[in-house]
């Protein structure tokens, strides 16, 4: 049970019981004090009654003595009886000032001191009438103690002093009934606050006891959840410290990584940054976070800058990758990069984008030499095998004497693997030339059933001599390609699929607009690709079967060119298989938008002069056999044995293979359209040199297209 | 009986294309190791066709195929340029130039006189 449930109800009943408790005492003390200050009162009070008291008793006093002495000098004439009975005056009247002053709030007492002064001050005039108090010789003595004895006098003053006397008992019985009720007040008080005390201390006691539990319940249960709190950190500070670990390591990965790693968020903008990015823009990490993606990683184009891949993917969540871009770093200075954007995922909702990148121009150079290389061999290779394979040719073919039977047989494997080893420099010139970018396509409009069908056509002999059937199928769309160079891929993938098909399969070769593109597809029912070989058939010398370059004589670069090209496109090529059920290769094209359809300009190259040339035809059905005049004359028309009757001094399938000169067979070339064999028939350049795109591109391609890889 | 100049500097090709003319076309060819020694003879001799290389030390293929055409004596005389490495833009450049046809080394030497032939439009 979680502590924090209970801890409510507690908590109120434990500050109600406090604040109750303290209310409590506090009343109690505001008791205790009022009591105290009404017994400070009634103390003064009675000071203040005895004060009086005292003062009236010394007015009694000082009257009783005046008449006393005024009495006495009655009797005696005595000469200092009057100076004495002044001085009492005198007592008299301050003590009753005194009196007057104490009890100036008490009316009733006031207005009987005021009655008293009256009084007194009467009855000591009756004493002065007499003069004695001022006879200075024996005589005046005598006349006012005859004047003082009259018994009319003595009565007159007796009354008046017992009025005086009356009305100072008055005084005092009212003060001192004050007295009795203000300290009988205060003692009541007195007792009600001491009760109070007792049963308030108790249910202090009790409540203190009350709370006391309260709050060692409630500790406990505290201490309890503290515990458990305390527990619960550990197991925290564990997972954290293990956490920060992983988190380390991680960080130690990106740091140490070679690769320019960058990190985006779902707007673009930069979240992090490796130390090998840092390095490679030339920008601290800290100065890139923050910063717009297109302002970290400035990919430069003919376009301008732009972060085109990581906005792709920002936008559709999938991976895009750019294999030759230019990156621009903060000094202005640029390097060519390969740069992967993949997008950062949570529940399927895109989070942002890690973006890899390297500087591939170390590699690029050593490439750029490799390539080199390989060209300058392949180049100066071939003008030995030109002389090598002529010679040999010569005497294969029985033009430069008799050959005995086995020497026939040496000739033509040294025929054939001549033929072999130009194929293999041919496609590695031709691949080198597209992976270094130096074929230029033209694409223009084309009808993907022309396509189709040119390549079926061109590979029915083929076909036919594997006892294979050709199916060739296409709807009437179009795509945006160099048909020369389609038709190579086609014909490439054709002849792999008639090549591992088993006789009396059929290769079904069909293209379709899906997904706002073409796609074309070769179908075989051959032996199939295992699923790992699937994507590795498409790199440079791989083959299914290491024997198969031997058996099937390809030179293992056939699918390597092909990608090359389709990706040159903006296509994909991709192969699915079922092993034992054959393979599907299927390539994917830009179709051509219905603004191209029309176009095409006056000719598929300039210098064809063909204005019936393959983009223009108005038809696009009818050019298929157009050509077949000229192409049919140049692969019919030599004098001497032609290209296919070298007879039994050849193996006909290897007949002009991998020869540059071509010589289309007449059964291939007859359905070529004009436009792809380029122009008019006094220029047809029969035969290409080595470098691609031209009218005659095809003638070359046409023997080594039959056996690629 | 057709009569056909070969032009080539590499010696053993020269020769690989002089018999295989010979031996397939059953043609009389001529052979020259040079441009300038090419037009000396195409000149004195007259040939109906000259299969001219177009890489060759001091005067090349194209060079020479110009010199040709210059001469009245030889302008008549159809040209197939032979060649192993051209550039794109080369080859557009030799179809502008005018000649007859262009071939790629290496030639299949039973199959050289057919592709002259077409190209020529013999029969």
């Amino acid at each position: 049970m979680s502590p924090s449930l209970s801890a409510a109800p507690h908590e109120r009943r434990f500050l109600a019981g406090f604040a109750a408790l303290l209310a409590f005492l506090v009343g109690l003390v505001a008791l205790g004090y009022l009591s105290f200050a009404r017994m400070a009162d009634a103390n003064r009070w009675s000071l203040h009654t005895y004060t009086v008291l005292s003062e009236s008793q010394g007015m009694q006093e000082a009257l009783v003595d005046m008449e006393a002495g005024f009495r006495g000098f009655i009797l005696t004439g005595d000469a200092g009886a009057g100076p004495a009975w002044r001085e009492r005056r005198d007592a008299f009247r301050a003590h009753l000032a005194a009196a007057e002053r104490l009890t100036r709030d008490n009316a009733p007492q006031t207005a009987r001191l005021h009655a008293v002064e009256a009084l007194a001050g009467r009855w000591m005039a009756m004493q002065q009438a007499t003069g004695f108090d001022v006879a200075a010789n024996a005589q005046a003595r005598e006349a006012a103690r005859a004047r003082g004895a009259g018994p009319d006098d003595v009565r007159a003053r007796s009354a008046v002093m017992r009025q005086v006397r009356r009305l100072l008992d008055e005084v005092t019985d009212d003060e001192s009934a004050l007295l009795r009720r203000r300290v009988g007040r205060a003692a009541a008080l007195e007792r009600v606050t001491g009760a109070a005390l007792v049963v308030g201390g108790l249910f202090a006691v009790a409540l203190a006891v009350g709370l006391g539990l309260l709050v060692t319940r409630r500790s406990r249960s505290l201490a309890a959840a503290n515990a458990s709190l305390a527990a619960e950190i550990g197991e925290r500070r564990l997972a954290q410290r293990a956490a920060e670990r992983l988190g380390r390591q991680t960080e130690l990965i990106l740091e140490s990584a070679d690769e320019g790693i960058c990190g985006v968020d779902v707007h673009g903008y930069a979240t992090f940054l490796n130390p090998a990015a840092a390095a490679l823009l030339g920008r601290a990490a800290a100065d890139a976070i923050g910063r717009p993606v297109e302002t970290v990683l400035p990919l430069e184009d003919e376009a301008g800058s732009h972060a085109g891949p990581v906005r792709d993917t920002l936008r559709d969540g999938a991976t895009h990758r750019l294999s030759a871009g230019t990156l621009r770093r903060t000094d202005g200075s640029v390097f060519p990069v390969e740069l992967v954007s993949a997008p950062v995922l949570e529940d399927g909702q895109i989070v942002g984008a890690v973006v890899t990148f390297r500087d591939v121009a170390e590699r690029r150079e050593v490439e750029r030499m490799k390539d080199e290389f390989v060209s300058v061999v392949s180049h100066e290779l071939r003008t030995p095998l030109t002389s090598l394979r002529g010679s040999l040719g010569l005497l294969a073919g029985g033009r430069a004497g008799e050959v005995s039977t086995s020497g026939q047989r040496l000739l033509d494997i040294a025929v054939q693997n001549t033929d072999r080893l130009v194929r293999l420099i041919n496609d590695i010139l031709d691949l080198e030339r597209i992976r270094a970018g130096r074929v230029e396509l033209e694409p223009r409009p084309v009808p993907a059933a022309e396509l189709v069908r040119s390549a079926a056509d061109l590979m029915e002999p083929m076909a036919e001599k594997g006892g294979v059937r050709l199916e060739a199928d296409a709807p009437p769309v179009r795509v945006l390609a160099d048909a020369d160079r389609i038709l190579q891929v086609l014909t490439n993938l054709i002849s792999n699929a008639v090549k591992f098909s088993p006789a009396g399969s059929t290769v079904a070769v069909s293209a379709r607009a899906e997904g706002g593109r073409a796609l074309f597809e070769v179908r075989d029912r051959g032996r199939g690709i295992p699923a790992p070989m699937l994507e590795a058939i498409f790199e440079r010398f791989h083959q299914v079967d290491s024997s198969d370059a031997r058996q099937k004589g390809g030179t293992g670069l056939g699918l390597a060119i092909c990608r090359g090209i389709v990706e040159q496109h903006g296509g994909r090529i991709w192969a699915e298989s079922a092993p034992g059920d054959g393979s599907t290769f299927r390539f994917t094209l830009p179709l051509a938008g219905s603004t191209d359809a029309s176009g095409g300009g006056p000719g598929v190259r300039s210098g064809s002069g063909d204005p019936q040339a393959f983009g223009t035809s108005p038809a696009p059905d009818a050019p298929l056999d157009r050509g077949g005049g000229v192409a049919a004359r140049i692969a019919t028309s030599p004098p001497g044995p032609p290209a296919d009757a070298s007879g039994p001094h050849r193996d006909s399938s290897d007949a002009g293979d991998g020869w540059d000169v071509g010589a289309p067979r007449a059964g291939i070339s007859v359905r070529l359209p004009a436009g792809l064999l380029g122009g008019a028939a006094r220029r047809v350049p029969l035969v290409e040199d080595d470098e691609d795109a031209g009218p005659g591109e095809l003638e070359r391609r046409v023997p080594s297209l039959l056996h690629p890889a | 009986m057709r009569r056909i100049l070969v032009v080539d500097d590499e010696d053993d090709i020269r020769e690989v294309a002089q018999l295989s003319l010979e031996m397939v076309g059953g043609w009389e060819v001529l052979a020259a190791g040079s441009g300038a020694e090419a037009l000396r003879r195409a000149e004195a001799e007259r040939p109906d066709a000259i299969l001219l290389d177009v890489m060759m030390p001091g005067m090349d293929g194209p060079s020479t195929f110009l010199a040709l055409q210059a001469n009245p004596a030889t302008r008549d005389i159809p040209v197939i340029l032979l060649t192993a490495k051209v550039q794109s833009a080369d080859r557009r450049r030799f179809e502008d130039l005018g000649v007859a046809g262009v071939l790629s080394k290496p030639f299949d030497p039973m199959e050289l006189a057919g592709q002259v032939s077409a190209a020529l439009g013999w029969t």
